[in-house]
């Protein structure tokens, strides 16, 4: 499988699709189809020809175009959630732009439904392995202390885990939480967090379209190894002024949008700030008073629609949190992108992307600058400026080809920091780092007949990076010891930091099949190769906002992840129920663990710390999910293992990752009673994860230590988690001063209020013991053993949201 | 800096979400014996002690078994042999001097242990290294202190105490900073306090400073009051015995939502015959001794710290 570039599949994506290129007497229709209420473009509704028995599917930004011979057809516009929408259309002599609005289904609901899809998206199209989340689903979800939240949410579905509850980020199919590309409007974004791991950075006023991509991955996603989370922002509504809001226990949160002009251009600007710290202040006195303990973020967008062919958009986040007092700590990341969508021809469409996103985070010890002689300050970013041209050329019906590329720039400060003694200040950490990530891709998606169709493309990737030091070091191999207990030393060597140091480059094949097996099943299969060149360094249970953010160097080689999936779809009842079996295989090079000891922090010589080896990772996939009735909702259920091969680690032997689950449970419920009432719930059972314990105790100045040996992994599991969260909405015909709609959500979170542990470990007893024998007259600190809950009771919680 | 994160998180956690940590029992099968080594040769006067005792099962609360008869010496770079004896049959191996200006530990040399129990023999190699003296103790009125300092049943009111020393120029001067009230060692897990040069992590940036803040102010795990004797001893360690301190440090304390996986703490007494599966744990360290002790007086404190 590892050299896997089927040259074959080289010259299909090249030649197959010009052969086909030449359509004298074909003419295109193409258009963009929107919500007629908010002017959204609509992702993924389905423009069908009736005469054909043929159509496709738009954009992400709500655009089509179809190559048909000349004649007179009938178009059927149809998206869950909206009108069918019926279109004459006559292809004589001349292309056709339709656009068409579509209304919504039901106005009656309080929630604008912003996906849109084909009822029978899951078994007709190419594409496996991919979940999408409508956001009225999402907000319908119980959840933490009533705030919607996103990635939450998609740790319910098949194939996704966390290490735990309060833990950043996400696993998917057994890849580590730096395998997933979270992109908000095509901006990287590299901490998905607030509060650690509590709410996730998207607000989800401000969201229009959530996807996740596991398997399949088409060729125009690269640079991580496990999975794409695809969020799109909203557009702004290009009719009238909308503002949502909502006052929850831990966040407030607004959103305006509105046209700027009608129907050619409008905006959305989102904000919410959380205020534990306001409700705690007159609890702190002392120095603590002035504590600044919250966490806030911005969204904004801007769309122009300059006219049929051409339409901009800007938008942009900025995200913090912040914690401290004298001692100041904080974190977040900001991201902005500019998108130009240009229609060439009816059957070329352009988007092009530019985009700058950065996280940082800064520790001050003297934020009051009160002591100037003895502070210690510490900086750590990211920072990525990018350009992205993707094309889509609507061959005809049958073909349709993406291409495009990306110029991606890495600067990395991966830890800074200044400390000063009495007036003597020293500087430290490790130097900074460039890289550049150029890449180039071409796909076809192809119906080779009714039943049969193919995706299959390729990725080439190519990662040149630069130390911007007068030296570089080099590993080299001394042996497993106490001193060395990554089994490797470092050389320095001299380093010319404007010549890139180490270049390395990757053909990443992808391939997807859907073959039709009945009126409504599928089977589907497919293979991606990922490529991934920057890993982040956590060594902790759950990644921590401080973790770095490494480029691959001489020492680090890219992570490469081929996967296998297999799957088999099927809808019953006319669409009402949609089901799903999958299973993938994944074999995973390079991948990055910590030794003993490892000191990842501020160490310039940390790559003496890392050990690689390869992975392996699979899975069994079910999942069932109801579309229709009063009563919706889906069950997941996920059996999957996630192991490492690390000389040097568990003697060489296969051992279970740490974000490894046997068994994921997830059953979400959501009942509407009435146009009033609505009701939730979600029941979760999973797996305890591995960790290690010593083999053996000894005592050392009075106090009690585990004795292991280097490199011993995971040995014991956690236990089991379960939970069940429930919710009620009441709706509420008008909100403030008579107008809109408002609804009150009161939900419970951890309702039998269960202490799941998130992890168990020894620590120091409170009481000492006076020793005998050996330990004569010592105070002995004993070890115990303790179980964390982060959660240890159920959470009620009340949210007031609003709409006018 | 990992302990400031998990600082804000158990803070953050304790004011929003009711996280608990529960005891709970946990059978751990003992899977090996070890060799637990501990000890300390130091340029004091007076004897110097050994202890030699089995590993027991993790968590267990027993005492831990002693290893008598076994053959204890310890060799310095001149070839002078010095006999541990444990005349009490308890693990505990003795040197004692013939007379008080028998001084066992120098500055400057390097001491083997060699130790043969059951047929093993292990060895351990550890230099005894500079240290700097300490200039002074200063104390002021705390108003404000620390929830750490305050927590549990200590003084909610007292004084906090500085120390002041300037480490030796030349990188990797490794050192441990002890602290006494009234003649008792603070020795709990969260007392360990080491410092890398002037500085608490391993770096070669706090080369010749006076020791920072974080370190001045660690003598004051809690505010002392009128009349206490406060003594801070700096006891010189080697780099490899800081490595030691680190892990051990990091092992009592890792816990939480941060915590790093268990790792192998280091140890020096290596078995001479690397076929043999009978390991060694512990450290056989040395350490040169300045200290300086003040009683605290309310007419001495200061108003404020010269920082």
């Amino acid at each position: 499988m590892k050299n896997l570039i089927p040259k074959s599949l080289l010259v299909l994506i090249l030649f197959l699709p010009l052969g086909v290129f030449a359509q004298a007497d074909k003419l295109t229709v193409s258009g963009y189809i929107k919500d007629n209420k908010n002017g959204e473009g609509l992702i993924g509704a389905s423009v069908f020809v009736k005469e054909l028995l043929t159509g496709t599917t738009t954009n992400t930004y709500g655009f089509y175009s179809l190559t048909l011979p000349k004649g007179k057809y009938t178009l059927v516009i149809s998206s869950v959630g909206y009108r069918k929408s019926i279109k004459e259309v006559k292809l004589n002599d001349q292309n056709v732009t339709l656009n068409v609005e579509v209304q919504e289904d039901g106005q009656e609901l309080a929630e604008v439904i912003v996906s849109a899809k084909r009822e029978d998206d899951n078994v007709q199209k190419v594409e496996m392995s991919v979940n999408k989340v409508e956001m009225k689903t999402i907000k319908k979800i119980p959840a933490l202390l009533g705030e919607v939240d996103l990635v939450r949410a998609i740790q319910l579905l098949p194939g996704v885990s966390t290490v735990g509850e309060g833990a950043s980020g996400f696993n998917v199919r057994g890849g580590s939480v730096d395998q997933n590309l979270i992109l908000l409007d095509d901006a990287p974004v590299y901490n998905s967090s607030h509060l650690f791991g509590f709410f996730s950075i998207f607000n989800p006023d401000a969201v229009k379209d959530v996807k996740l991509i596991k398997g399949g991955i088409p060729a125009q996603y690269g640079g991580r190894g496990a999975s794409i989370l695809d969020v799109r922002m909203k557009e702004g509504n290009a009719k009238k002024l909308e503002i949502n809001g909502g006052i929850g226990a831990i966040f407030s949160r607004i959103s305006i949008e509105a046209p700027i002009v009608k129907d050619k251009a409008s905006f959305i600007v989102a904000a919410r700030r959380s205020y534990i710290d306001i409700l705690a202040k007159p609890f702190l006195t002392g120095d603590n008073a002035n504590s600044k303990f919250n966490f806030y973020d911005l969204t904004a967008k801007v769309n122009y629609n300059i006219d049929q062919n051409n339409t901009v958009f800007l938008s942009g986040y900025f995200g913090r949190d912040v914690f401290g007092n004298q001692f100041g700590f904080n974190w977040g990341n900001s991201t902005l992108s500019a998108r130009w969508n240009h229609v060439f021809s009816s059957k070329l469409f352009l988007n092009s992307t530019a985009f700058y996103s950065n996280y940082d985070y800064l520790l001050d010890s003297d934020l009051e600058n009160k002591r100037p002689n003895n502070a210690f300050r510490w900086t750590s970013n990211i920072e990525n400026l990018s350009f992205k041209p993707d094309f889509t050329y609507y061959i005809n019906p049958e073909n349709t080809l993406t291409f495009g590329g990306q110029i991606l720039n890495y600067d990395f400060t991966p830890g800074s920091a200044s400390a000063s003694s009495n007036g003597d200040v020293r500087t430290f950490g490790s130097a900074p780092k460039n890289a550049v990530e150029y890449s180039a891709y071409v796909g076809n998606e192809m119906k080779v007949s009714s039943k049969l169709s193919l995706q299959y493309g390729v990725r080439f990737s190519r990662y040149d990076y630069t130390s911007k030091e007068d030296f570089y070091y080099e590993r080299f191999k001394v042996g497993i010891s106490d001193e060395f207990p990554s089994g490797y030393d470092i050389l320095t060597k001299a380093n010319n930091k404007n010549k890139v140091l180490q270049t390395y480059q990757n053909f990443e094949p992808r391939f997807s099949l859907k073959l039709e097996t009945g009126e409504n099943s599928s089977f589907k299969a497919s293979y991606n190769r990922m490529a991934q060149y920057i890993h982040l360094m956590s060594n902790t249970a759950a990644s921590t906002p401080l973790d770095v953010w490494t480029s691959s160097t001489n020492n680090i080689k890219p992570q490469l992840i081929d996967q296998v999936a297999l799957g088999f779809f099927k809808n019953l009842n006319n669409n009402a129920y949609e089901t799903s079996v999958e299973i993938y295989y994944k074999e995973l090079q390079n991948q990055i663990d910590y030794a003993d000891r490892a000191d990842l922090f501020l160490n310039p010589e940390f790559e003496k710390d890392l050990m690689f080896g390869k992975g392996r990772a699979y899975g069994l996939e079910l999942y069932g999910k109801k579309n229709k009735g009063k009563l919706t909702g889906w069950v997941s259920y996920t059996l999957a293992r996630t192991e490492r091969k690390v000389e040097g680690l568990n003697n060489g032997n296969w051992y279970l990752n740490r974000y490894d689950r046997t068994h994921t449970l997830n059953v979400v419920a959501q009942y509407e009673l009435n146009k009033k009432w609505s009701f939730g719930g979600n029941f979760a059972f999973i797996t305890g994860v591995p960790y290690s314990l010593g083999k053996a105790q000894g005592y050392y100045e009075g106090l009690a230590f585990g004795i292991t040996d280097n490199g011993v992994r995971g040995n014991v599991r956690v236990p089991s988690y379960h939970r069940l969260d429930i919710s009620a909405t009441k709706k509420n015909k008008k909100a403030l001063f008579g107008k809109g709609e408002s609804e009150w959500v009161f939900s419970v979170y951890n309702l039998y209020n269960r202490r799941n542990p998130f992890s168990i470990y020894t620590q120091p007893k409170d009481q000492t013991v006076t020793g005998t024998g050996v330990q004569q007259g010592v105070g002995l600190v004993q070890n115990e053993a303790v179980r964390l809950s982060i959660i240890g009771s159920f959470i009620p919680a009340i949210t007031y949201n609003f709409k006018f | 800096m990992k302990s400031f994160i998990k600082h804000i998180g158990s803070l953050l956690l304790g004011l929003s979400l009711m996280s608990c940590e529960d005891v709970i029992q946990l059978d751990v099968p003992e899977t090996e014996k070890y060799l637990v080594v501990e000890g300390t040769i130091t340029d004091q006067a007076g004897e110097q002690i050994i202890k030699l005792s089995e590993s027991q099962a993790l968590l267990s609360s027993d005492m831990p078994k002693a290893i008598t008869n076994a053959v204890v010496k310890v060799t310095d770079n001149t070839g002078k042999v010095y006999e541990f004896k444990d005349t009490q049959n308890q693990g505990i191996y003795k040197w004692t001097p013939s007379s008080a200006n028998d001084i066992m530990g120098k500055i400057g040399n390097t001491y083997t242990l060699q130790v043969t129990s059951a047929g093993e023999t292990f060895k351990a190699i550890s230099e005894l290294r500079r240290v700097p003296k300490i200039d002074s103790i200063v104390y002021k009125y705390e108003d404000s202190p620390s929830p750490n300092q305050t927590g549990d049943d200590k003084p909610k009111e007292g004084y906090e105490a500085n120390f002041y020393a300037n480490d030796f120029v030349g990188v990797g001067d490794c050192y441990r900073i002890k602290v006494y009230k009234n003649g008792k060692l603070f020795s709990g897990a969260e007392n360990i306090v080491i410092a890398y040069d002037a500085i608490a992590n391993k770096s070669k940036v706090g080369d010749g400073l006076m020791f920072i803040l974080p370190l001045r102010r660690a003598i004051s795990p809690e505010l002392y009051q009128e009349n206490d004797k406060v003594k801070v001893e700096l006891n010189s360690i080697t780099e490899a015995h800081f490595d030691f301190w680190t892990q051990l440090r990091t092992e009592l304390n890792n816990t939480g939502l941060f915590a790093t996986p268990s790792a192998r703490i280091p140890c020096n007494v290596i078995n001479t015959n690397p076929n043999s599966s009978k390991k060694a744990a512990g450290w056989f360290g040395t350490s040169a001794v300045t200290s300086l002790e003040v009683t605290i007086d309310k007419n001495k404190a200061v108003a404020e710290f010269n920082d």
